[in-house]
């Protein structure tokens, strides 16, 4: 029985150290999290200055290559802030951005990528963990207890070692990412020209997969997304959900049924979902350099459709 | 499944050994051997299940041939026919590729563990003919060649080294066992996962730089041959610590195949430390049937670099092992005239890093492709620039590591000594001390959090 008891001294130990080892670097900032900290700060930013009831579009990086707020805000005649993000942030992340900067009297235009964002389970993705740690360790506590521990042990040896060094900090200013490619709403600019390369790389994307056994209710992406619903119930803030923009490929045609139960996971949560997913899936010529990133001209196109189903949903 | 991954850690394992429990304790001991047949079976067959056929009909056959050469008065003719029958199906499978002409009907892939079982079997067949094995219940014998945590890399076993334990599958003390077995398991874990898998990209690296026509600077040459030359070891003997762990956890108490091999004094030290179980095999299967030492100096010699060349020949059809394996028997034979003509004393320290460097700069032979790419890896180990740019510059987590291993194979006890694993089933096992629990349980947890990071790796002689 002693080896055991030391055993498990040794394994408590070993834990013990890994916490205190993350503890140390924690806030330390990081070149894989500073873009990510830059374009956000810069759409915090935005939308505090905005003081009268707003739309906020809510979602990751197809919200902030696929919509164009402009549009949005003469469309509705309310001010738009787009807070969507590329950084592959996850969905409790996602949510939570939008929380911290919606009023009572805001709409939030939520538009989750799915599958991704959908079928959520838990286990913190790289950039989540470094975005976190460097920026926003506060948000671990609005975890749950298996998800903190997840978090703690899913972060890389690596990152932690980046975090002592100290990679970060100063505002990244080039490159195809980060603040100063966003403009006064928010929305990523200068994504007209296309080059050649963005096109081949998008072809060689992995196609998604859609299954429905990723759907299951008690999933926690869901219990998420209910609690989200709750709030913005409890301040007065509207929630509809519409359709994401991403690249059309022949098996996605046969998703229907995902995207049914997906809205009916929605609905039973009390989010609607406007318009039919599948009917939101664009040609190539139209994005800009991922699946799910519309160039310009994709841009105005998905824009003037989802105004659309806006208008014709009563919102 | 590998032994290094979840699926081996938290799902068989735990069902394999809580099956065995279960037994034991309402006492079905008779269903034991086939409860570890099964699970073997299912082991094995889980990395290809085509493979099992082949690894069945062997124990089979060789059963019937055990069998024959036992009872029949043509001993001799079996035996024979036997061995001619494995050594042919194991260099159909490792030496096919050689011939062109066979292009079209040669096998893809090598069956996991066929170089070790083929021995395991050959030395069984071998014991049987001498009279120095009894024969088995094919259950047994099945068992003997099939169980999991020695079946694919060893160590290679004897008749006399595991069968007459088979009874202490029923009873023995379990707590003892387990933790022993848990200590080395984990200790080899932590070798394997901590150490060896994070030299791996590295050494990976540098050989491909060479393999693919590129240039080495001479400092990382250096960096790359001395981390394969851990890599290998850690990885190697990690394995061997798992499987004797495993074995234990079942009541049975394998054979050592490392004993510290760099800190031997000479080449011949080396040998007698490093995967000892094949060394003996070798030894007592080819070497002394040859003549051994004992007839003359030029028959030693000539002896021992015909076993060595046999021995680098059995890791693989290229001619890198072969010249490997005649490298070390030439190096054996000038250690044998040494120790006969030349009587001059070094320090010990000296010696061991002497030997530690031939045994590495050996290595390139082994790790590399082709003889071209060995020869023009061995140009920049002693001629290539000397930069501050080298691959280690500001790789901290690999030089961190290699230095940790250095340390380790000079200056701590190996997992034997700090186990204090004792491979001789009628000898007291006593229990691994507390501190050795304490650095289990942190190497454990360390451990599965590395697994978790990536992928498990597979074992280097998994494709021997």
């Amino acid at each position: 029985m002693k080896f055991f008891i030391s055993l498990l001294i040794g394994m408590v130990i070993a834990i013990v150290l890994w916490v205190l080892v993350i503890i140390g670097e924690i806030h330390n900032p990081t070149i894989s999290s500073q873009w990510v900290y830059d374009v956000l700060s810069a759409k915090y930013k935005i939308a505090k200055s905005i003081k009268e009831p707003k739309i906020i579009l809510c979602g990751g990086s197809s919200v902030l290559f696929g919509l164009d707020s402009k549009m949005i805000k003469n469309a509705f005649d309310r001010p738009v802030v787009n807070m969507g993000v590329n950084a592959g942030l996850q969905t409790p992340l996602v949510l939570q951005t939008c929380k911290s900067v919606a009023k009572s009297g805001d709409i939030i235009l939520l538009a989750l990528e799915y599958p991704d964002l959908y079928e959520y389970n838990g286990k913190p993705n790289a950039q989540s963990i470094s975005y976190i740690l460097s920026h926003y360790p506060s948000f671990l506590l609005q975890l749950t207890p298996l998800e903190i521990v997840t978090f703690v042990w899913d972060i890389p040896l690596s990152r932690v070692i980046e975090g002592y060094q100290k990679t970060g900090g100063k505002p990244i200013t080039f490159g195809p990412y980060g603040a100063h490619r966003i403009d006064g709403f928010g929305d990523e600019t200068d994504t007209k020209r296309v080059p050649k390369e963005y096109i081949d790389g998008i072809k060689n994307e992995k196609s998604k997969v859609f299954d429905i056994a990723n759907l299951d209710s008690s999933n926690i992406v869901w219990k998420k997304l209910q609690k989200f619903k709750k709030w913005a119930d409890e301040n007065g803030i509207k929630i509809v959900a519409i359709p994401v923009s991403m690249l059309k490929e022949k098996s996605y045609s046969h998703s229907s049924r995902y995207f049914a139960l997906l809205k009916k996971r929605l609905d039973d949560i009390g989010i609607k979902m406007v318009g039919n997913p599948i009917d939101f899936f664009y040609s190539i010529k139209y994005f800009y350099n991922t699946i799910y990133h519309l160039n310009d001209k994709g841009r105005k196109i998905h824009t003037k459709r989802v105004i659309e189903l806006l208008k014709n949903s009563n919102l | 499944m590998l032994f290094n991954s979840y699926e081996f850690i938290f799902i068989f394992l735990p069902i394999v050994l809580s099956g065995f429990l279960l037994l034991r304790y309402f006492g079905y001991h008779k269903l034991i051997p086939s409860w570890l047949l099964v699970s073997s079976a299912f082991f094995y067959g889980d990395f290809k299940l085509w493979h099992l056929p082949l690894l069945i009909a062997m124990i089979l056959i060789n059963y019937y041939f055990a069998l024959k050469i036992e009872r029949s008065s043509y001993k001799k003719r079996y035996f024979f026919i036997a061995i001619a029958l494995d050594i042919s199906i194991l260099a159909w499978f490792k030496y096919a590729s050689l011939l062109p002409i066979l292009d079209s009907i040669k096998p893809d892939t090598l069956p996991l563990g066929i170089s070790f079982y083929t021995f395991q079997i050959i030395a069984y067949l071998a014991d049987i003919y001498q009279g120095r094995a009894k024969r088995l219940k094919l259950s047994d014998f099945a068992l003997f060649i099939l169980f999991f945590p020695q079946l694919i890399a060893g160590p290679i076993v004897h008749y006399a080294q595991m069968v007459p334990q088979f009874d202490s599958l029923a009873k023995g003390k379990t707590e003892i066992y387990f933790s022993n077995g848990l200590a080395l398991f984990i200790i080899g874990l932590g070798k394997k996962v901590l150490l060896a898998d994070t030299l791996s990209p590295f050494v990976d690296r540098a050989f491909g730089v060479v393999a693919s026509g590129g240039s080495l600077d001479m400092i990382s040459a250096w960096e790359g041959i001395i981390a394969y030359s851990m890599q290998i070891y850690f990885d190697f003997s990690a394995y061997s610590e798992m499987a004797i762990g495993l074995a234990l956890m079942f009541g049975l108490r394998l054979p050592i195949n490392f004993n510290s091999p760099y800190k031997a004094i000479d080449i011949r030290d080396f040998w007698r430390r490093w995967h000892i179980t094949l060394s003996t095999f070798i030894r007592d299967y080819l070497y002394i049937p040859l003549g051994g030492s004992k007839k003359g100096d030029i028959n030693t010699i000539k002896n021992l670099i015909v076993v060595m060349t046999i021995a680098g020949a059995w890791h693989g059809s290229g001619w890198t092992f072969v010249t490997w394996g005649f490298l070390h028997g030439v190096w054996l034979g000038l250690s044998h005239i040494k120790s006969k003509f030349i009587h001059i004393s070094l320090p010990k320290g000296i010696n061991i890093f002497v030997t530690f460097i031939g045994i590495t700069l050996l290595w390139v032979l082994f790790r590399s492709n082709s003889l071209d790419t060995a020869l023009l890896y061995y140009k920049f180990l002693f001629t290539g620039d000397i930069t501050d740019t080298h691959l280690l510059a500001k790789d901290y987590i690999v030089s961190f590591v290699l230095l940790t291993t250095l340390f380790i194979v000079w200056f701590l006890p190996n997992a034997k000594e700090a186990t204090r694993y004792i491979q001789d089933p009628n000898q007291e096992l006593p229990q691994p001390s507390v501190a050795i629990a304490i650095l289990c349980g942190i190497l454990l947890i360390a451990s599965l959090k590395a697994l978790s990071e990536g992928a498990s790796h597979s074992f280097i002689y998994f494709m021997f």
